[in-house]
């Protein structure tokens, strides 16, 4: 069983997971380098899938990189590249080298990217890829077809709780985790107020019970960072307050920090967050500093050394 | 636009219906549908026939009764049915 599973069911501390940079040259070795800094501090790595639409090293090596480097990767697939049939062929695929973990996303428009030219596929959105996933864990193909035996799959999506309309977000939620999402990456977020409203409607309906949902924080050091995010990430609003106190700062990159040290402090302490998800555009050594400075521990075996949520809240 | 039809689903002039289904989950589009009735396929429930392995059923596999290789080719991509989302020239 896969240690994001074995936390997310068990919510004995805190799941630290993080976005790992995309890759588009070298060798293990470039692998092995981005790896590193942030290994000892978290307990899933995002191998994304063509992030906004940009044509990457594919999720599917980079999961088995992270594998083979000691890591345990949580395989985004989106649905914008391929139809049903190599979505499906990349997740049992991917399971025989033990890559279990999937994260099921509809994924950006490709006008997002650098290749706007590109054919959209979207045989299948974020919810009903996560169904789809989660069949394959079950044993069998959409057609109905048996996989024998089984990939242990542990299945899990994303969700928006800051686009429009907000409210949408909590039922879609709920029709992830009933496709059989049962851990939740959210949008990076700059509006608390907007991320507590989500987990409480998800504390209300049930999912926040079934779901280890974990909200995103980004690590920047530059006001420019958080203009470009607000400016041109879909889902994503850096109030004018924030933006300026990043930028009107005397020190914009230590500002930068405490900025995500309190928002991750604050979505910790909110009932029904499981953990966090942490997105790192420093690459300082920040990471390190984050999780320390949260009181987290992910160097002991999952099953051990539990760490209070009230402890990271204070 | 979606998040205007999202909206007007709430609306008190639209049957309650329609606010439902934003809150169903979609089954895979049958694209072997493309071109056909969506009357016909509607009275005669073709549109809800779902895939085995979207409903939970699962057919015992039994490989040898599967292609183990594929070397046909298609001559001219033009020549196929083009995608259920996408109608736009495949050149």
């Amino acid at each position: 069983m896969s240690r994001l599973r074995t936390l997310a069911e068990s919510r004995e501390r805190p799941i630290i997971t993080a976005e790992f940079p995309s890759i588009d040259g070298g060798n293990l070795e470039t692998v092995k380098a981005k790896l590193d800094p942030i290994l000892p501090y978290v307990d899933g790595i995002n191998a994304t899938d063509n992030p906004a639409a940009h044509a990457h090293a594919s999720n599917v090596a980079i999961a088995i990189a992270l594998k083979t480097l000691g890591a345990e990767p949580i395989m985004q697939v989106v649905c914008r590249d391929k139809n049903r049939l190599a979505a499906q062929a990349d997740i049992v695929g991917a399971a025989l080298f033990g890559v279990t973990n999937i994260c099921a996303l509809t994924g950006d428009d490709v006008t997002a990217g650098d290749e706007p030219q590109a054919r959209r596929v979207f045989d299948l959105d974020g919810p009903s890829l996560v169904k789809v996933a989660s069949g394959l864990g079950e044993g069998h193909y959409v057609s109905g077809r048996a996989i024998k035996p089984a990939p242990d799959l542990f299945v899990g999506a994303v969700e928006t709780p800051f686009g429009p309309p907000q409210q949408y977000r909590i039922e879609r939620a709920r029709i992830k985790a009933d496709a059989g999402a049962r851990f939740l990456q959210l949008q990076i977020g700059y509006q608390p107020e907007v991320l507590e409203t989500f987990i409480a409607g998800c504390v209300a309906n049930g999912v926040a019970a079934r779901t280890a949902i974990l909200p995103s924080v980004c690590l920047t050091k530059t006001a420019r960072a958080l203009n470009f995010m607000n400016d041109s990430v879909a889902g994503i609003t850096v109030p004018p307050a924030i933006r300026d106190r990043v930028s009107k700062a005397s020190d914009i990159p230590e500002e930068s920090y405490q900025l995500t040290l309190e928002l991750a402090r604050h979505a910790l302490s909110i009932p029904g967050v499981a953990g966090i998800h942490i997105a790192d555009f420093r690459h300082d050594g920040s990471f390190a500093r984050l999780i320390n400075d949260l009181g987290l521990d992910t160097s002991a075996p999952a099953s051990t050394a539990p760490v209070s949520t009230a402890a990271v809240s204070a | 636009m979606w998040t205007v039809a999202e909206g007007r689903s709430h609306h008190a002039l639209n049957p309650n219906s329609w606010e439902g289904h934003f809150a169903e989950l979609r089954p895979p589009v049958d694209n072997q549908l493309r071109g056909s009735s969506s009357w016909k396929n509607l009275l005669t429930k073709r549109d809800v026939a779902f895939p085995d392995g979207w409903v939970g059923i699962t057919h015992p596999a039994d490989s040898s009764e599967l292609p183990m290789s594929s070397l046909n080719e298609v001559d001219d991509i033009n020549s196929l049915d083009q995608g259920f989302h996408e109608r736009t020239p495949l050149s």
